[in-house]
């Protein structure tokens, strides 16, 4: 395994972290949560979905007109009306997100990897016009045929994508074989990968280190590992691990984890368990 | 992988240190004995503590006293009826000496059917430092070594790594005892496992002062992520947890990985469109596998095709355009109470949903 020099964090917790069911962030919960997440030295900001409506680009807007280091990226379906409304928000840097598995493209698209890798090219055709960054989303990658993900990371490499998402959509990965995964992919793939696992079976933090140690180049995490159904690998337990097995700072400073898990417990009306990793309170007094 | 996977209880030493009754932990075995418990380890120092006597429990033979070296301790233990003794040691660099730990266990020898060492800081140490106990092993009959990682020390790569090449060599099985600083304490039991060790520690959602590895997590990918079948069925485990934890005055955060209450939870459009069409799309395993059930909430984040679901759910059928229309208002009652709809608020809107659309068009 080699020694990482490059390793990004991407949070997620006001896009997959709010779409935890039940919760709601406000826009001052989110302001709040952005300047801390941009002050403990967060780069990368996936704020939310334009198309959800009116209210939420207000929100989005308003986060944009912040003065952050962060950039703030929005999050899309393949769909030109989604795309039209992160534009005219502002956003001048774009996620698009397509499944790459077929049991996605079958049952959820009921379409077929041709329509897959057509609608991509299309979306970005659009947003290369407007000449923003992007990054792509390969949705259940972990179910996806491999040859399938390059193909499309290939793709999103032509048009100019700043990196590839490895989605765990259903966390269906433990340690072993997210490296087996990322290894295999990462010196094939046209793109940096970045690794987004979700906790279905307490995984994530795991999985992501592993993905790491695989080669991975960026992380998607949320604060408290707040997200769909067992949430997201948590953006403490990342950063914390990345510290002490590998002796890796990737720029959030580790001071700052306790304060950030807090906010977004109160503002998810969820307060941390105290035997929570990291910003637990029995796991704070012991460490 | 393919042997039995015998989980060491944690969750009980954790009870005791919190003062839960003896009588609820009577409660709490017959439950935790469902899951694969090849025995219970109750700390001395907590059975001290919280005044519990067990000389006449019918527990006794399923659980293991913790002791430090002290020949006080080891007398105590005795003592209260135990014969099965777990001697604690914390391996000093600088002063190697075993004395100590060998005279602890010829006491405990003495009088214990079964004797186990556990090396807290057994992943801080090389493997030659942990060599210099295989003698005391074999001259003391110990059954099983603990290998503790008291500290975090490890992630998965580094257990597998360390715990494959010591069981090359060591002369009796051993067991893993992971904690969870850093949020890797089951993938580290997992990792253990799959080294070839067949015991791990683990408490239900990973309780314990230092946290552990959560049992419901390394049984339950053993059974979905690996496919072993023999494997205990999960059909009442999240009612059994929770009651466990309920037992300590526990509460389990909604989102605890397989038996929180929201993990099988969907309120995106995008999900619940995706688990109408196929339920594995967005989910590892069906809710029934652990004893929950798939619930579909309206919220912030619905779409059109989520409240259609929800109304058909009451034999009422949505158009798409009654749906948009009421899709802006449930999003913003939301907004505004900061947490999903009411199914009585969702009535409401449907009764009054000729009044809405007309104030819209107005």
């Amino acid at each position: 395994m080699d020694h990482k020099t490059r390793f990004q964090i991407v949070d997620t917790t006001f896009r997959d972290g709010e779409q935890s069911a039940g919760v709601v962030f406000s826009t001052e919960e989110k302001i709040t949560m952005a300047i801390a997440l941009d002050r403990a030295g967060v780069s990368w900001i996936e704020a939310g979905t334009p198309a959800m409506g009116q209210e939420e680009q207000e929100t989005l807007r308003t986060l944009l007109a912040l003065p952050l280091h962060a950039t703030l990226i929005a999050w899309n379906r393949a769909d030109l009306a989604d795309i039209r409304a992160s534009l005219s928000c502002g956003f001048s840097c774009i996620h698009i997100s397509l499944p790459v598995s077929d049991l996605h493209i079958d049952y959820k698209l009921k379409k077929d990897r041709k329509w897959v890798i057509n609608q991509l090219k299309t979306a970005l055709q659009l947003v290369q016009s407007y000449g923003c960054d992007f990054t792509v989303g390969a949705e259940d990658t972990s179910r996806a045929d491999p040859e399938f993900f390059l193909r499309f990371a290939d793709v999103a490499a032509q048009f100019g994508a700043m990196r590839i998402r490895f989605a765990d959509t259903v966390g269906c990965l433990d340690p072993f074989m997210t490296f087996d995964r990322l290894q295999n992919l990462v010196s094939r793939c046209s793109l940096p990968i970045e690794f987004h696992g979700h906790n279905d079976f307490g995984l994530a933090t795991a999985n992501t280190l592993a993905a790491f140690q695989a080669g991975a180049e960026f992380a998607s995490v949320t604060l408290a590992g707040i997200g769909e159904r067992a949430g997201n690998a948590s953006l403490e337990e990342v950063v914390a691990s990345l510290e002490k097995f590998y002796g890796y700072h990737c720029g959030v400073e580790s001071g700052a984890l306790g304060s950030l898990a807090e906010l977004v417990a109160k503002a998810s009306n969820r307060p941390l368990f105290p035997y929570r990793p990291v910003v637990g309170s029995i796991c704070r007094m012991i460490m | 992988m393919k042997q039995m996977v015998m989980v060491v209880d944690q969750t009980i030493n954790e009870a005791l240190r919190l003062g839960t009754p003896i009588a609820a932990i009577e409660l709490m075995i017959p439950l935790l004995k469902k899951y694969s418990i090849e025995t219970v380890d109750v700390s001395l120092h907590h059975l001290q503590r919280s005044g519990t006597s067990l000389e006449q429990s019918l527990l006794l033979p399923l659980l293991r006293c913790k002791t430090h070296s002290s020949l006080e301790e080891i007398a105590e233990a005795k003592q209260m009826g135990f014969t099965r003794l777990i001697i604690t040691w914390c391996h000093q660099p600088l002063h190697p000496s075993m004395d100590q730990l060998a005279d602890a266990l010829a006491a405990a020898q003495e009088f214990a059917q079964e004797v186990y060492v556990c090396i807290e800081n057994a992943a801080e140490l090389s493997t030659s430092e942990l060599t210099l106990y295989w003698s005391l092993l074999v001259r003391y009959q110990v059954k099983r070594l603990i290998y503790q990682d008291i500290g975090s020390a490890l992630e998965p790569f580094g257990v597998y790594r360390k715990l494959e090449k010591l069981q090359r060599t060591i002369p009796c099985p051993m067991e893993f005892h992971g904690h969870n600083a850093y949020g890797l304490a089951s993938a580290n039991s997992l990792a253990a496992l799959r080294s070839g060790v067949q015991y791990v520690a683990a408490a239900v959602s990973g309780v314990g002062s230092p946290n552990h590895a959560a049992m419901e997590e390394v049984l339950m990918v053993v059974k979905h992520l690996w496919k072993q079948e023999q494997m205990p069925s999960g059909i009442s485990l999240t009612a059994d947890c929770i009651q466990i934890l309920s037992y300590m005055g526990v509460q389990l955060p909604v989102d605890k990985a397989l038996i929180g209450r929201d993990v099988f939870a969907h309120e995106s459009g995008i999900h619940v469109d995706g688990i109408t069409k196929n339920p594995l799309l967005y989910e590892v395993i069906e809710p029934e596998e652990v004893g929950q059930t798939r619930q579909l909430v309206i919220g912030k984040h619905s779409g059109t095709a989520s409240l259609r679901i929800k109304f058909l759910q009451w034999n009422l059928d949505l158009s798409q355009t009654e749906a948009l229309h009421m899709l802006e208002k449930v999003r913003r009652i939301a907004s505004m109470q900061k947490s999903p709809l009411s199914d009585l608020q969702l009535h409401q809107l449907y009764w009054h949903r000729d009044e809405l659309q007309n104030s819209q068009i107005s």
